[in-house]
């Protein structure tokens, strides 16, 4: 649960960037304390892969932090080297996305490349780490983890793969998990059960996990704080019980209203859904 | 009246390790005016479904009649001058939409494939269309890659009712669009539907959209329809197949964080 006193892991204060004329993040405020999974929810284009990005120091070349603060753990990262992100990323803090396949390196087997970060960011040696592989394929339930440690990527499903990015992320137990839009491309069996590991691991470990989604509704089941992204800007944030029925900004509002709810009996035959009122662009999206 | 009649569908693939069986044994009726959603996971065979229906796939046995026709194994020739009647919507515009041509050409090839000779006929059909879809005139001299992905589903709606079609497969349409565009498209496909006197078939893995969306839903795993509900049925609360149960039980929903708060609840 959150600790509101405690520094927070994660704190992006004002933070602005632009690539060319454009500017998508436009004084982004977000902060993410220990041990909370936080929703940062938002649509294409709201900056709130961006925002990710930055948090990571992986920001497209083009793209400039113009000003702010991204701090971690309380330390300016805004300014770090190369080689000291490098250090911080895979082990304090790591990131999964939304297609497991563009991650995972289809030549190497999958306990390969879970030995290599422990390795690199741990020291361990060879056989350390690959017990340490097995422990963590254990982890996030992948049966058999003794033999599937020698499987390739493509001898796995969408959701086995998933896990495997998940073992591989959270292999140096990092302080937080950034998850990109983790279980869009998957079935909705599979997306429950890819959540609710994160959830579990999130506690056991512990960390904090920034949860990124488009999903409102999975916001409701998985997250203990959300923020609201909208046109570059965080434009609410609070515990998620909060954000969901009491929402302070209208483009939440209208979030809420325009989302059919698999426990809402509302009908087409009744009515149309309420759509968001987006600014004029001369045409309807 | 029935307008699509489907019975003991059986759709077969051959594979290496012998015949798959990917549609074992489907039985339904589409009522003429109804939206009946098809969901199930990858895999379950709804695609395998919908391509039989659309004459893409061969059908090793059963039998497929629409508007009183039987359709299961019609030559290509006929099968052209139904697909008029029957049309689809894909979950992504943008592959379905080819790059290389203006929205008006896009639009206009259904007419010319149909035989409509006059030009000016033509034109009207396909400017009264782009208005239906709501959107303006000048579109129709672009490209589809100058539009956003829910500008280019609806242009992928007005190429699919430009004939008036009386049954419309709709695989995935709201899947790729951000929620606000989501909306935005299930409000006209509705709008379309009562206008234009459609059927639809809803093909989507969504629970929350096909709960809003449609009359009656199919639950479909493993190549079977595991069970049939109404909007108004007790399925939505009390599922009866064990699939349905497991499947509704995975669906998150904005109610989900009220009973939040005690160890383990998430857990699905």
């Amino acid at each position: 649960m959150s600790q509101q006193n405690a520094t927070p892991v994660l704190e992006i204060r004002d933070l602005v960037v632009s690539i060319g004329e454009a500017e998508p993040l436009k004084g982004v405020q977000l902060s993410i304390n220990p041990g909370e999974v936080h929703a940062l929810v938002g649509e294409s284009g709201s900056g709130k892969s961006m925002t990710a990005l930055a948090a990571m120091r992986l920001l497209p070349k083009q793209a400039v932090i113009r000003s702010g603060q991204i701090l971690f753990d309380g330390e300016d990262i805004v300014h770090l080297g190369a080689p000291q992100m490098r250090r911080l990323r895979g082990a304090r803090m790591s990131m999964i996305f939304q297609e497991p396949m563009t991650s995972l390196n289809p030549v190497l087997t999958i306990g390969r490349q879970i030995t290599e970060t422990l390795q690199l960011h741990l020291g361990m040696n060879r056989r350390e780490a690959r017990a340490r592989a097995i422990e963590l394929l254990d982890l996030v339930g992948i049966a058999d983890p003794g033999q599937r440690v020698d499987a390739f990527p493509h001898q796995l499903s969408g959701g086995m793969r998933q896990r495997v990015m998940i073992a591989m992320a959270v292999a140096c137990r990092p302080r937080l998990l950034i998850a990109d839009e983790p279980t869009t491309a998957l079935d909705v069996t599979i997306q429950a059960q890819v959540l609710d590991l994160i959830a579990a691991l999130q506690r056991e470990l512990p960390m904090a996990v920034l949860l990124i989604t488009h999903n409102i509704a999975v916001v409701g089941r998985w997250a203990d704080r959300a923020s609201v992204m909208y046109g570059g800007r965080v434009v609410e944030s609070g515990p998620v019980g909060e954000v969901l029925t009491a929402p302070a900004h209208s483009y939440t509002r209208q979030l809420l209203a325009a989302v059919p709810d698999v426990k809402s009996s509302r009908f087409y035959r009744d009515g149309p859904l309420e759509e968001i009122a987006v600014p004029a662009t001369g045409m309807p999206a | 009246m029935t307008l699509l009649q489907v019975s003991d569908l059986v759709v077969e693939y051959r594979t290496r390790k012998g015949p798959f069986r990917a549609v074992r044994g489907v039985s339904f009726d589409l009522p003429a005016g109804e939206t009946l959603a098809l969901v199930g996971e990858s895999g379950c065979g709804k695609s395998s479904l919908s391509r039989a229906l659309m004459g893409l796939t061969p059908v090793a046995s059963g039998s497929i009649v629409f508007d009183g026709r039987d359709i299961t194994r019609m030559p290509e020739g006929q099968r052209r001058v139904l697909r008029r009647q029957m049309q689809m919507v894909f979950q992504d515009p943008f592959g379905s939409l080819n790059p290389r041509k203006t929205i008006g050409a896009i639009l206009e090839a259904p007419l010319l494939a149909a035989g409509v000779r006059s030009r000016a006929e033509r034109l009207s059909r396909v400017r009264e269309m782009i208005e239906r879809v709501r959107l303006p005139l000048t579109a129709l001299d672009r490209y589809p890659h100058e539009f956003s992905g829910g500008q280019r589903q609806r242009i992928s709606i007005a190429r699919a009712l430009i004939l008036r079609p009386k049954l419309v497969v709709c695989d995935e349409p709201v899947s790729a669009l951000d929620p606000s565009i989501q909306a935005q498209i299930l409000n006209l496909l509705a709008e379309m539907k009562r206008e234009l006197n459609l059927s639809y078939l809803f093909i989507s893995h969504d629970m929350a959209v096909v709960r809003y969306f449609a009359d009656r839903v199919m639950v479909m795993n493993a190549g079977q329809i595991v069970e049939t509900a109404s909007h108004d049925s007790s399925f939505w609360e009390q599922p009866s197949h064990p699939y349905s149960q497991t499947l509704l039980r995975a669906v998150p929903s904005l109610e989900d964080f009220r009973g939040r708060g005690d160890a383990g609840s998430s857990a699905g």
